[in-house]
């Protein structure tokens, strides 16, 4: 080999020859002397120029990012020096607070690492076990975004810790030509690597743009660990000092007595993602009097009102992050990129920055002062005012958001709550037979698994502050349990009726109304629904959501009805008589009404109400009685109109029963009257038309359930079985437009009737069938958790 | 390039009310004491204000007589002068001021009890000086475009490709301008060390 131009000396010094052009030139080095000294002199230069950038780069002190503190300088030969043959030091690549950062080879390894040499003013804390925070912190900290620790070690003194080489731009330079949704999955990628850290105890305390690299792929590396705390560090820190970036720094970082916790961080993460989305700072004042006064006592300038696109939703979880009071913001890094990832997935924000709240709270204290006075001139009762109090509680301080999302009927929601009731009712099924061919210690087995990975997943998600979905799973949980109890006494025989001391005359055999051949015994019921309570109060307490005073409710009920059945209950039976109370109830509820529209409410409402049960008792008797109600209604004919009997020739296979309508019209006149009482306009009159709103469509289903037995044709039998499921699914995912809970709710009554139905006339010998539907209830839950989140995701890829 | 030694500088300021002695003696420490006094956490005024102080503090005591050169050097005397009238400064300031400045990682407290990183960042400034006023030398000994090509390449990291282009280039000329300035200014920094006793610490 010859000896080399000048630009080859520069390319071997810095690295970027191919590794056999490389080698041979080692090779060459070692022959030839001109050559060598050559080297050592284009390493002094190298090392001089990197001198001389690192010099000319430190102008300002007060431009926070870049400045470098005290340290003793090293410069490229003495990191050389330093690290030794194995490594070869290309450039110093920066300083920051605690030291000095140079790019440099592994030559045995033959990859690029970055040594951060530590400045030696570290060395005047005292404690032993601080001196490698850092390397240590970081070692702990395995994850993709976190640039990683391969070694650290001390020479001459000067310690150094090497880390992987991050190929990339600081954040500070790349985010202005990102778009919103890079730019948050950049963010989420910070707050993903800080939520280990915090996960682990450690709070990073300078997190700002500059401490974040991107490389080209758009992942992200957040370094300098340099003034991290863990929690023991924390609990011996001095109680003035200050550490951190001003521009970044939350409240509590730069008053005295400092107190960091991880919602220190989350504030950070909240001024940087303000600057993602704003490109400017919260705080942009640059005299430091300004600055810190403005962070302590100032809330900054609405996101919105910088840069008018963004989205409000964003703006909320911003400013909730840049709380002034640490209790107020997001207590760690995670519950701040879920808050962030419910917004990428399309979900309600329910985050409102305290001011607003604040807002709302001294005007509803001048209101209350003024209920008081009125109360006083009697112009309210104290219920009333009692009343107001709990509404104006309600908007001070709001329920979980997730639990208001969770009533709030999304398609993802409906998934949830489908795929939960397929799986109770596929339990349920299990009731249908012994199932002598599978052996008796499996036969209960789908419901307790189901059960058992309902409870877990709800409670894994709760744990992921995933309210949303653990409420769901628990709910399903929660209907299980009983069922589940009640199966496996059953199945396994276990206090079984015919075991009583007493007799068998006091077995509670409705089940068997359902087409159910289990015999379940009192003790069973009683002591299943006894479990039902005691879950139902554990998992109130556990999640405080409503849906479980529900469950709490009808457990109590369940309880109670054992209790009663043990004692020995009568059958209720109803009376034809009741259809009688058709025409007072209408004459009842008019009455009402008209006192309703005249002021009268207190007369209004208990007629009104009075009225609508006569209405509601009477029209289910008479669809149950051979008359029809045109029948009812015009007593004199003795056939129902021609164009009624049509309907129901083409609906079944005869005129002889016209009475089968009933049910239908029934509902459908229900939802009239509900449209009637809305366009009365007041607020009695909008509570009933919600009531009559249940009613309407659970009888239009219920005219499905029966219609199959009216008929003749297998074809048209199988034509109706299938109606009713889809009626109801169709019920269930309508509801989703308008929010209409009655539809819902109704839909799932369908298709708890349709698989009884199908079970019933079908499936009744086949284990696998309860056994599928438990399955695809299962699966239909998880569909609806994992698909939200990927169909996020792509939408974030096809962004980028 | 004519150096001027501290003894050279002290002399002058001796002899005479001589102005010129005077600014280059100004022209040395100035600049030093003010990155100093900034990165001791003073802001850009205070830190002015602060090297304007140190210079007629240390003109005052020198005309008084009270610099003796046995006990050191003329560096470490004014590095003394100056960490005294920027304590004195901060300490009139509040607190938080105090903490505003430091930009990252330590705070000003862990500084000032840490001579010896005080003394370190005296040298660094120092060394910016010199770097400073040795790259000004070259600048001038050099051929400007051979300089510019240097500058463009090796300080400001453009491309060869694109100094080539704006200057009208070959590569290896390039290459070979910034190895020759960067030799030139090895050169000249040791000179410049061995003349005016380092940063006189």
């Amino acid at each position: 080999m010859n000896c080399p131009e000048v630009e080859f000396f520069e390319k071997y010094v810095q690295g970027q020859l191919a590794e056999a052009e490389s080698a041979g030139f080692k090779i060459h080095l070692q022959e030839c002397s001109k050559c060598a000294s050559r080297v050592n002199e284009t390493l002094e230069n190298e090392s001089l120029l990197a001198e001389l950038r690192a010099s000319q780069t430190t102008d300002s002190l007060v431009s926070a990012d870049k400045a470098p503190n005290m340290q003793e300088v090293i410069t490229v030969k003495r990191a050389q020096s330093l690290l030794g043959q194995q490594y070869h030091v290309i450039r110093k690549i920066g300083q920051g607070g605690f030291g000095e950062v140079f790019q440099v080879i592994d030559t045995v390894l033959d990859r690029p690492v970055a040594v951060k040499f530590l400045n030696k003013s570290c060395a005047t804390e005292s404690m032993d076990e601080e001196r490698w925070r850092e390397a240590r912190l970081m070692s702990r900290l395995n994850h993709p975004n976190i640039a990683q620790v391969y070694h650290i070690g001390e020479q001459e003194g000067v310690r150094f810790i090497m880390m992987e080489w991050v190929d990339g731009l600081p954040l500070t330079e790349v985010w202005r030509d990102m778009a919103l949704q890079q730019k948050l999955a950049v963010f989420l990628q910070v707050a993903e690597a800080i939520s280990v850290a915090h996960k682990r105890n450690i709070i990073h305390r300078d997190i700002k743009p500059s401490n974040i690299l991107v490389n080209t792929a758009g992942q992200v590396k957040v370094l300098d660990f340099g003034i991290a705390l863990d929690e023991s560090a924390l609990r011996s820190i001095k109680g003035d000092k200050y550490h951190g970036t001003p521009a970044y720094s939350a409240p509590e970082q730069i008053t005295v007595p400092v107190k960091i916790s991880a919602a220190t961080d989350v504030f950070a993460l909240g001024v940087l993602l303000y600057q993602l989305i704003t490109d400017t700072l919260p705080y942009p004042q640059t005299n430091p009097d300004e600055l810190f006064d403005a962070i302590k006592t100032q809330y900054p300038a609405l996101p919105s009102a910088i840069q008018e696109e963004v989205p409000i939703p964003l703006q909320n979880v911003c400013l909730k992050a840049l709380e002034k009071n640490p209790h107020r913001r997001y207590p760690n890094a995670r519950s701040l990129s879920n808050e962030i990832n419910r917004y990428l997935r399309g979900e309600k924000v329910w985050s409102r920055p305290s001011f607003l709240t604040d807002k709302i709270q001294q005007e509803l204290f001048y209101h209350r002062q003024k209920l008081k006075v009125w109360h006083d001139n009697d112009l309210l009762t104290q219920r009333e005012v009692d009343k107001l109090e709990n509404i104006y509680e309600r908007v001070i301080s709001p329920p979980d958001p997730s639990i208001i999302e969770s009533r709030k009927l999304s398609l993802s929601q409906v998934c949830l709550y489908l795929g939960g009731w397929i799986t109770v009712i596929g339990s349920f099924v299990l009731f249908y037979k012994t199932w002598e061919q599978i052996p008796v210690f499996w036969r209960p087995m789908p419901a307790v698994a189901a059960t058992a990975l309902m409870v877990k997943f709800g409670i894994v998600l709760w744990r992921r502050n995933e309210s949303r979905l653990a409420v769901g799973f628990l709910a399903t949980a929660n209907l299980l349990i009983p069922i589940t109890i009640l199966l496996t006494l059953g199945q396994w025989e276990i206090l079984s009726p015919e075991n009583y001391p007493w007799g068998t005359e006091t077995i509670y055999d409705n089940l068997s109304s359902f087409g159910s051949h289990v015999i379940v015994g009192n003790i069973q019921l009683y002591l299943s629904s006894c479990c039902w309570l005691a879950f139902s109060v554990i998992f109130l307490r556990f999640t405080r959501s409503s849906i479980f005073v529900i469950f709490n409710i009808l457990a109590f009920l369940a309880w109670l009805t054992t209790c009663y059945i043990i004692l020995g209950m009568e059958d209720w039976s109803a009376d034809t008589i009741a259809g009688r109370y058709l025409f007072p109830g209408i004459g009842l509820f008019a009455l009402g009404a008209a006192l309703d529209r005249r002021k009268f409410v207190q007369y209004a409402w208990p007629l009104c109400v009075a009225g609508l049960l006569a209405i509601v008792i009477s029209l289910s008797v008479i669809a149950q009685s051979d008359n029809t109600l045109f029948i009812w209604l015009w007593p004199g004919s003795e056939q129902p109109p021609q164009w009624y009997v049509k309907i129901v020739t083409i609906l079944v296979e005869g005129d002889d029963d016209a009475k089968l309508l009933s049910l239908t019209c029934n509902g459908i006149i229900y939802l009239i009257l509900a449209g009637i009482c809305r366009l009365l306009e007041t607020r009695l009159q909008r509570t009933l038309a919600q009531v009559l709103n249940w009613l309407g469509p659970l009888h239009i289903l219920a005219t499905l359930r029966v219609l199959d037995e009216r008929v003749e044709s297998h074809v048209r039998q199988l034509l109706y079985r299938i109606l009713l499921p889809i009626a109801s699914f169709a019920f269930v995912f309508g509801s989703v437009a308008r929010q209409m809970k009655s539809f819902f709710f109704s839909g799932l009554a369908g298709i708890a009737a349709a698989v009884h139905k199908l079970t019933s006339e079908y499936f009744k010998d086949y284990f696998a069938w309860p056994v599928s539907l438990i399955i695809t209830g299962i699966t239909w839950m998880f569909v609806s958790w994992w698909v939200p989140r990927f169909k996020a995701n792509l939408a974030l890829k096809q962004k980028e | 390039m004519q150096w001027i030694t501290t003894t050279q500088i002290l002399e002058d300021l001796a002899s005479s009310n001589d102005t010129l002695a005077w600014n280059s003696f100004r022209d040395h420490f100035y600049p030093v004491v003010v990155n100093f006094a900034k990165r001791l956490g003073l802001s850009a005024t205070y830190a002015e204000d602060a090297a304007q102080e140190t210079m007629l503090t240390f003109l005052k005591a020198f005309r008084d007589g009270r610099y003796n050169r046995e006990k050191g050097r003329l560096g470490s005397w004014v590095f003394g002068v100056a960490r005294r009238v920027i304590l004195n400064f901060r300490k009139k300031l509040p607190r938080e001021r105090a903490i505003a400045d430091s930009s990252t990682g330590t705070s000003f407290w862990d500084m000032i009890e840490d001579s010896r990183a005080v003394k370190h960042t005296w040298e660094t400034e120092w060394r910016r000086m010199v770097l400073e006023r040795c790259l000004q030398q070259v600048r001038r000994e050099f051929d400007s475009r051979v300089f510019k090509a240097f500058e463009l390449y090796a300080l400001s990291e453009k491309s060869v490709a694109e100094v080539g282009r704006t200057l009208g280039m070959s590569p290896n000329a390039i290459y070979v301008a910034k190895s020759r300035v960067l030799s030139r200014l090895r050169r000249l920094l040791t000179e410049f060390e061995e003349v005016s006793e380092g940063a006189g610490l």
